[in-house]
């Protein structure tokens, strides 16, 4: 073995390390673009998420504002009770039919104290600035206090709908042309009303806690009772899902032999899990809503259905 | 091996291949290794030795910065190969793990077929203008692995079919075929039965015309068999460094004594 | 409510039960529990489960077959005071009491697990029989290769689920086309280069895309990626110049309800293929940086083909997702029957039909009505299959690395 077999020089292209080479370059460029696109899919995923959390938020929020109205009601005792005698079996003769006009006069007396200016002349030119639900929210006051009656009482009435999305930005005065609930003049008297602090807008506390309403009351509308119902749901599914979910897993982790019945059990859990949220809801109309037990419930069959 | 031959080797090879100064190295608050100093030859076999946990792995993983991808591990000192700071901010790991190839302990061949195991360093690093030189590299690598024979027919079968001491050499093979300058083997041997063992000290062996190989192991008698130089490592400390013969016929310091001698590790 | 006073008698003789089967055992030994085979507790226990079970199993089983009240009551307690009575006699000073328990909670646990099964059978059955129904209405060539899709209430309606079938794949094709590339690079992102703190807090942000419900993705789809999408692909967008009235002609259409889908399926790639590059070993990745790889060529070389058959197994199950997703099809997608080409026309999926044909005014013996059942099998066997292949590739994988 000679000497020159291993001088380390003779090796070809013994680059300095110290010297990025081309290919070198090109590759920590590669790897940069990679590691770009990583952050680049991360933060349109986060994103995403911030999107929808903005639009949810930014088109729901609106929904806990409420637009209201503060009237002085004159309860008429002709009107009301007329009969004189204050029965309450008499009272609740008066409908709600009853009850809107004393309010939209109500309203307009408002109007002319306050020397609004205004088109609109007639009470009943104000039922549309008023909510449908109103002159319940009256009657019920009444029929519960019926010593109210020959007063004038202050009542904080729902807006309707339509003056409440004007308020919202979400009722523009150019079109509303066609619009048989609300017109222009309405709407000037909404914002001198607005000004004159007799509308105004406050916290709404029956959203929350209210019950549906009908498509001609949607400001009445309220989460309250569906809470409840998915409160019920969500029960329903962990005390049936928690304990036969977990001694399932206890089996299959602890007990089970590998077989095919194991197997057989393990496959069906995953594929429950995939299987669409559409079938269950067929399953759920063969089993529950027609079946005999459903169609004629007997006494009990409550914890049933 | 005849006794002629191990001592011409030892005394052609004189050149410096690495050069350890004053290497400090931290995993967070643990210091690992300290003040090692150390000078590893070309185409010489140097063993690690040492007890577990002195710091041999760890010292061996500094030679190719393979430590910079364990987040909380901190090295200081200076080592040059060929006398370039590795450390230098200049370098790139990528371009020195070319040049200093590793083997690992547990054999960790690619779920990919055994020509593309052997394949992967040249093309990634661009080593090859064409397919038949990098059958050319292939094939050679897998011959000084010595493994061709065995693989020739099956290249396209997995490498992770092969039999533990066959899937230690197609490392081998793999880390050879980027034409690496230093070989860096932590305990290859460790997960192989005997006559695997045999096979890869033998091979080990004649990497050495070629390469300077640094080589982590716990067994002394395969120190002795396989290697040149010798580095007794000691909680840390480099404890002595000399001829393999020296070390273990004797030792200057009573520590390396007690643990050549069965008393410590 | 009878219901829920038989429950309370059962509880309460479950709880006596307990009391005095551990009385007894200890009395047969004269107070020295050493002597007994079991611990007192087992044959309480025994006594408990023994008065409790079958009297539950009879008052299920009579609640289905509509039991008058009175029969209710009457055997369900009866059941409960006979395994009472049974098992209190059994409890001697040998008996086996922890044998006897453990049979039965290892019955018990066994078919908590068999409801897996029998929901299985139940959606089959429940959807076996008015399908042959169907089908005896309605040839069933016609449904499974008919191209045309106008179900009329009054009869002579065309029920072909080609049409359906194409809405469903084109949707979930592009809401794939979303989620895989930005679930993949995220879930490689957050598994090889996120530092902890960063993964600990973007893992989690990203796993509530996957927690909000689809309706609410329905409505972003309808107020708010519909009318962006109008607004460049609609009439009065860029593409009006190539095409007369623009690609888009209304807010709903494939193309929103899969964007949308597609966000919804992000961190389900993301999080599974994050679990499946995690576990493939660290010994590979050395392997790959110590040859000199850099990171990227290491998780395109190594890593992802190493995590393939997981992978491709996560996006299979994601695929099954949006296969068999309703609401944000409902309101994103439109609901028009159509086999066309263009992404951003409307059209409908299976789930979508099921919901409209149950839901119409049709008669329940109508084919119009029925056909819901057979679209809902044909679903259900396609995310079957989907699912069992997806399953067999994942598990593959898991045997490649145990
Ligand atoms: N990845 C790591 N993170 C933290 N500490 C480590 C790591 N690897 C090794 N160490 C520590 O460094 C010391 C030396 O370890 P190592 O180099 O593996 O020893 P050897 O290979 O000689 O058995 C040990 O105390 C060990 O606990
Ligand atoms: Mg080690």
């Amino acid at each position: 073995m000679s000497d020159a077999t291993h001088s380390a020089p003779q090796k070809p292209a013994a680059r300095s390390l110290h010297q990025l080479d081309t290919r070198t370059k090109r590759r920590n460029a590669s790897e940069t673009r990679f590691k770009v696109m990583g952050i680049a899919a991360i933060s349109v995923g986060l994103a995403f998420l911030v999107l929808l959390l903005t639009t949810i938020i930014l088109n729901g929020a609106s929904a806990f504002q409420q637009t209201f109205i503060n009237v002085p009601v004159y309860l008429d005792p002709a009107k009301i009770d007329k009969k004189g005698n204050r029965d309450p079996a008499d009272l609740k003769k008066a409908t709600t039919f009853t009850y809107a006009p004393l309010i939209q006069k109500g309203l307009l007396e408002v109007v002319e104290k306050a020397g609004l200016e205004t088109d609109l002349s007639k009470a009943k030119e104000l039922k549309n600035l008023i909510s449908a639900s109103a002159a319940a929210q009256v009657r019920d006051q009444v029929l519960a206090d019926p010593a109210l009656i020959g007063q004038t009482v202050d009542f904080k009435i729902l807006a309707s709908s339509r003056v409440d999305g004007y308020l919202k930005g979400r009722v523009h005065r150019d079109e509303i042309a066609k619009d048989k609930n609300i017109n222009v003049a309405q709407l000037d008297l909404t914002d001198a009303l607005l000004k004159a602090g007799v509308v105004h807008k406050g916290f709404n506390w029956n959203f929350i806690f209210g019950s549906d309403a009908s498509d001609s009351r949607a400001e009445q509308a309220g989460l309250g009772v569906s809470m409840l119902g998915s409160f019920y749901m969500m029960l329903v599914v962990l005390v049936l899902a928690l304990p036969i979910g977990v001694a399932a897993s206890i089996y299959l982790e602890e007990f089970a032999a590998k077989n095919r019945f194991t197997d057989l059990i393990e496959v069906n859990i995953s594929n429950l899990a995939a299987v669409p949220s559409i079938v269950f809801g067929i399953l759920g109309l063969a089993v529950f809503i027609s079946s005999p037990i459903c169609r004629n419930p007997p006494h009990w069959s409550v914890v049933w259905c | 091996m005849n006794d002629m031959t191990l001592t011409e080797r030892a005394v052609n090879a004189t050149e410096n291949k690495i050069t350890a100064r004053n290497v400090q190295v931290y995993y967070g608050e643990n210091h690992a290794i300290k003040d090692v100093d150390v000078d590893i030859l070309d185409k010489t076999v140097t063993a690690f030795i040492g007890p577990s946990g002195c710091g041999k792995s760890t010292f061996l993983r500094c030679l190719n910065r393979m430590n910079d991808t364990i987040d909380i591990c901190r090295v200081t000192g200076e080592i040059l190969l060929d006398n370039e700071d590795i450390y230098d901010r200049r370098v790139d790991p990528v371009q020195l793990r070319a040049k200093v190839g590793m083997v690992f302990q547990k054999p960790n061949p690619f779920p990919k077929s055994i020509y593309d195991n052997v394949a992967y360093g040249p093309k990634i690093h661009g080593l090859t203008r064409n397919r038949a030189e990098l059958d050319e590299t292939v094939e050679a690598s897998l011959r000084k692995a010595a493994l061709w024979n065995e693989v020739k027919d099956r290249l396209t079968a997995p490498g992770t079919g092969l039999s533990g001491g066959q899937q230690q050499r197609l490392c081998i093979a793999r880390a050879i075929a980027t034409s690496p300058e230093v070989l860096l083997m932590d305990e290859p041997c460790s997960a192989l039965d005997p006559i695997a063992t045999a096979q890869v000290e033998e091979l080990i062996d004649e990497l050495r015309t070629n390469y300077s190989v640094v080589i982590v192991t716990h067994s002394m008698q395969q120190a002795a068999r396989v290697s040149q130089k010798t580095a007794f490592f000691h909680l840390g400390h480099l404890v002595e460094y000399g001829d393999t013969d020296k070390i273990f016929t004797n030792p200057t310091d009573p520590r390396t004594e007690s643990y050549i001698t069965g008393r410590i590790g | 409510m009878p219901v829920f006073w038989i429950i309370a008698i059962m509880l309460a003789l479950a709880v006596t039960g307990f009391a005095m089967g551990r009385a007894k055992a200890l009395r047969s030994v004269g107070g020295d529990r050493r002597l007994l085979h079991s611990l007192p507790f087992y044959a309480g226990a025994l006594i408990a489960m023994a008065s409790f079970i079958p009297a539950l199993i009879m008052l299920v089983l009579l609640l289905a077959l509509q039991a008058s009240s009175l029969l209710l009551a009457g055997a369900t307690i009866l059941a409960a005071l006979v395994g009472f009575a049974i098992s209190l006699r059994l409890i001697s000073q040998d008996f086996r009491a922890r044998n006897a328990v453990e049979a039965g909670v290892r019955a018990l646990l066994i078919a908590a697990a068999s409801v897996a099964i029998l929901t299985t059978v139940g959606i089959v059955l429940s959807l076996i029989f008015n399908t042959i129904e169907f089908f005896g209405l309605y040839p069933a060539s016609n449904f499974f290769l008919g191209m045309n899709w106008t179900p009329s209430f009054g009869g002579g309606s065309d029920l072909g689920i080609l049409p359906l079938i194409w809405g469903t794949l084109y949707i979930s094709f592009i809401a794939l086309l979303v989620a895989v590339p930005i679930g993949l690079y995220a879930a490689v992102y957050l598994s090889e280069y996120a530092s902890h703190p960063v993964r600990s807090i973007v893992k989690p942000l990203l796993e509530v895309l996957a927690g909000i419900p689809t309706i609410v993705y329905g409505l972003f789809a309808l107020l708010t990626v519909g009318p962006f999408l109008m607004s460049i692909f609609g009439p009065n967008g860029p593409t009006a110049a190539i095409a007369e009235n623009g690609w888009m002609h209304a807010g709903t259409a494939v193309m929103t309800a899969g964007l949308v889908m597609g966000i919804m399926l992000i961190p389900f790639v993301s999080s599974l293929s994050d679990d499946i590059i995690n576990a493939v070993p660290q010994s590979l990745r050395d392997g790959s940086y110590g040859l000199g790889a850099t990171k990227s060529e290491t998780i395109k070389q190594v890593i992802l083909p190493a995590a393939l058959p997981g992978i491709v197994g996560a996006i299979l199950l994601a695929a099954s997702r949006a296969i068999g997703e309703t609401m944000i099809v409902v309101l994103g997608a439109g609901a028009a029957a159509r086999l066309s080409l263009n992404p951003f026309d409307a059209m409908t999926t299976v789930t979508a039909k099921i919901v409209s044909q149950l839901t119409g005014d049709a008669d329940f013996a109508s084919p119009e009505a029925l056909v819901a059942f057979a679209l809902a099998m044909t679903l259900f066997v396609i995310t079957l299959c989907l699912n069992i292949f997806a399953l067999w590739i994942v598990r593959k994988y898991r045997e490649q690395y145990e």
